[in-house]
């Protein structure tokens, strides 16, 4: 569903991102990981419009991103920022009800969408709250709400972009939020891209790596085929240990 | 619960009803702008007064004087009080959600200096004899003129505007304007510096047929085209990626409301000058006590403004009377230290915008 082609971004002359091809099928949660400064938030920014590539194309569902119109490309691409700038008193309810903002959706429809997301992302119980009264980890997850709310009229299989999600949650919080995500993959069909930083989590979630380094993408595939020790010792200067499970999944330590 | 922590307790009753008082609020307020003045007319020989104008009965006892100061002179002025204060509120609103400031004021984006800037060039330079008809256009004129011109400067080559050059852009255009607005006081002569003084500090006695017709359009098209855009002000809140990923046109969006603020406060401005703070409290008094929801926050700000300018007006009248203060003074009288003490309550919030 999402097809990234010769995708090129500069800036100053300078290389930020090279991506000659790139795929990901409904269904599909890809961890994007690589070390800091190694382009992540530049690909999540380019695939959703808001750095502008110098060269190559972008296609969900078969359609270059620049032939969506505004409303239906909010309905199928919904992404989590890192953190928000909302400076107002709105209610963490009122918040995701923003998500609303491209549906055509009633009033009560509106509400009940809002309480259903909300009890996912498990946010329901500071509703009536103020937004900027909560918690770092708290404001994502009213934001992840928010933004499943935009994508619950999608007619195709949307695509979910997470700017390190699991960054101001607690042990307990990330893997429910993830778990979430991963549900939303297998029962929904989202695509999910993720910046994941814990490599871990990325083994045990994400159906696919996408290893970025210097701004070029070195290595995709399954986890276990993408996350070797020598690879991480390449990549991130640090040696780590292989471990596996009792499920037979690998651990790095 | 919600926004409790910002209201006294015995304020929360009120919530439900908030349409209602305020509506009762702005009618008790024009019935006493109708009495009092220099020369305080009954209450109750007032109100007939206006039902007679309403109905075309003959209820009132008022002679024909009496009269007179009502539809001449009082009338006029509480209609003028009420478009401008709801145009003023209004525009102040919706700039504080432009720039995602919650204490930003029309001021910021230039449209004030430059209103001012027009408004000094016409009352020096241009001849006295028309000044009623050049002040205004001048003030309306310098305030598109320098909106566009500082949003001009904003803009980035990526096609996007960053607000935070929007508004030292802002701030060098006023720096400029005031100087020239110095410079103009400078060379000014006795009396041209009289009335530039008096329209600085803003006052609704110049109220003419034209001028409110002129406030009353732009008041209702403003609070028309806005509430079509509240939701849209909402999503722009969360910020300006957020609002483009939700499907808005971000820049355009932009665009029209700088416009069409500009040309908010101009007409504001050219009628009454510069009066300030009512543009900045009363979006931040109704926020605080409804929430930053655009879709009310709009509506109840116009309706709000009216009514405190108005009584702003009538406090103007009352002070000193028979002589009269300019309206900018008491409004900024019983503004500035409201918006202190609104600062000192918020200081911890607000010390992270």
């Amino acid at each position: 569903m999402l097809f990234i082609e010769n995708l090129l971004v500069t800036h100053e002359h300078r290389q930020i991102l090279s991506l000659p091809k790139a795929s990901l099928v409904s269904g599909e949660l890809v961890a994007v990981l690589g070390p800091n400064g190694a382009g992540k938030s530049s690909l999540i920014k380019t695939i959703c419009g808001e750095w502008s590539a110098n060269q190559g194309q972008i296609y969900l569902h078969n359609k270059s991103l620049q032939q969506w119109s505004r409303q239906q490309l909010a309905k199928h691409l919904g992404v989590l920022p890192q953190a928000s700038q909302l400076s107002f008193p709105f209610k963490a309810q009122e918040v995701v009800a923003i998500g609303a903002t491209p549906l055509s959706l009633k009033r009560r429809d509106i509400d009940n969408a809002v309480q259903k997301w909300m009890q996912a992302t498990d946010t329901w119980q500071f509703a009536d709250r103020i937004y900027t009264s909560l918690s770092g980890g708290e404001r994502q997850r009213v934001q992840l709400a928010r933004v499943l709310l935009q994508l619950s009229q999608a007619e195709h299989a949307p695509l979910l972009l997470l700017d390190e999600p699991t960054s101001a949650q607690d042990l307990g919080q990330q893997h429910q939020l993830l778990n979430l995500v991963k549900s939303l993959c297998q029962k929904n069909g989202f695509a999910v891209i993720s910046i994941l930083h814990d490599l871990n989590q990325a083994s045990r979630y994400a159906d696919k790596v996408w290893l970025l380094h210097q701004g070029e993408l070195v290595a995709q595939g399954s986890p276990p085929q993408v996350l070797q020790p020598e690879t991480v010792m390449k990549i991130w200067g640090y040696q780590p240990e292989l471990f596996f499970n009792s499920q037979g999944q690998q651990i790095l330590v | 619960m919600s926004y409790a922590k910002y209201l006294p307790a015995s304020l929360h009753g009120w919530r439900r009803s908030i349409w209602l008082v305020m509506s009762l609020l702005l009618l008790v307020s024009v019935l006493l702008s109708i009495m009092l003045g220099p020369m305080t007319l009954p209450a109750k020989q007032s109100l007939l007064s206006i039902l007679d104008r309403l109905f075309g009965s003959d209820f009132s006892q008022l002679n024909a004087f009496q009269t007179a100061i009502i539809w001449e002179l009082r009338w006029p002025r509480t209609l003028l009080a009420i478009f401008i204060g709801a145009l003023l509120a209004l525009c102040g609103a919706v700039t504080q959600g432009l720039f995602r400031n919650p204490l930003a004021d029309p001021g910021i984006i230039g449209v004030s200096s430059g209103a001012g800037l027009g408004a000094a060039i016409a009352i020096v330079l241009l001849p006295a004899s028309l000044s009623y008809l050049t002040t205004p256009v001048a003030a309306f004129l310098g305030g598109l003129i320098t909106t566009l011109l500082v949003y001009r400067l904003a803009q980035s080559q990526n096609g996007g505007t960053s607000v935070l050059i929007l508004l030292l852009a802002g701030v060098a255009i006023a720096a400029f304007s005031g100087a020239i607005i110095g410079f103009m006081t400078y060379i000014a002569s006795d009396m041209a510096l009289r009335e530039l003084t008096l329209w600085g500090m803003g006052s609704l006695n110049g109220a003419n047929s034209i001028s409110i017709w002129l406030s009353a359009l732009t008041c209702l098209g403003l609070l028309m085209f806005y509430q079509t855009q509240a939701p849209a002000l909402n999503a722009f809140l969360l910020g300006e990626a957020e609002a483009r990923h939700l499907g808005i046109n971000v820049e355009k969006l932009k665009l029209q409301l700088i416009v069409v603020t500009a040309i908010g406060i101009g007409i504001a401005v050219s009628a009454s000058g510069i009066i300030g703070f009512i543009s900045l409290v009363v979006p931040h008094l109704v926020r605080m006590t409804m929430g930053p929801d655009h879709r009310l926050l709009l509506p109840l700000s116009a309706l709000t403004g009216a009514v405190l300018l108005l009584m702003a007006d009538i406090g103007a009248r009352v002070i000193l009377a028979p002589a009269e203060l300019p309206v900018g003074l008491v409004t900024a009288l019983i503004g500035a230290p409201f918006f202190a003490f609104l600062l000192i309550q918020q200081r911890k919030r607000l010390s992270t915008l």
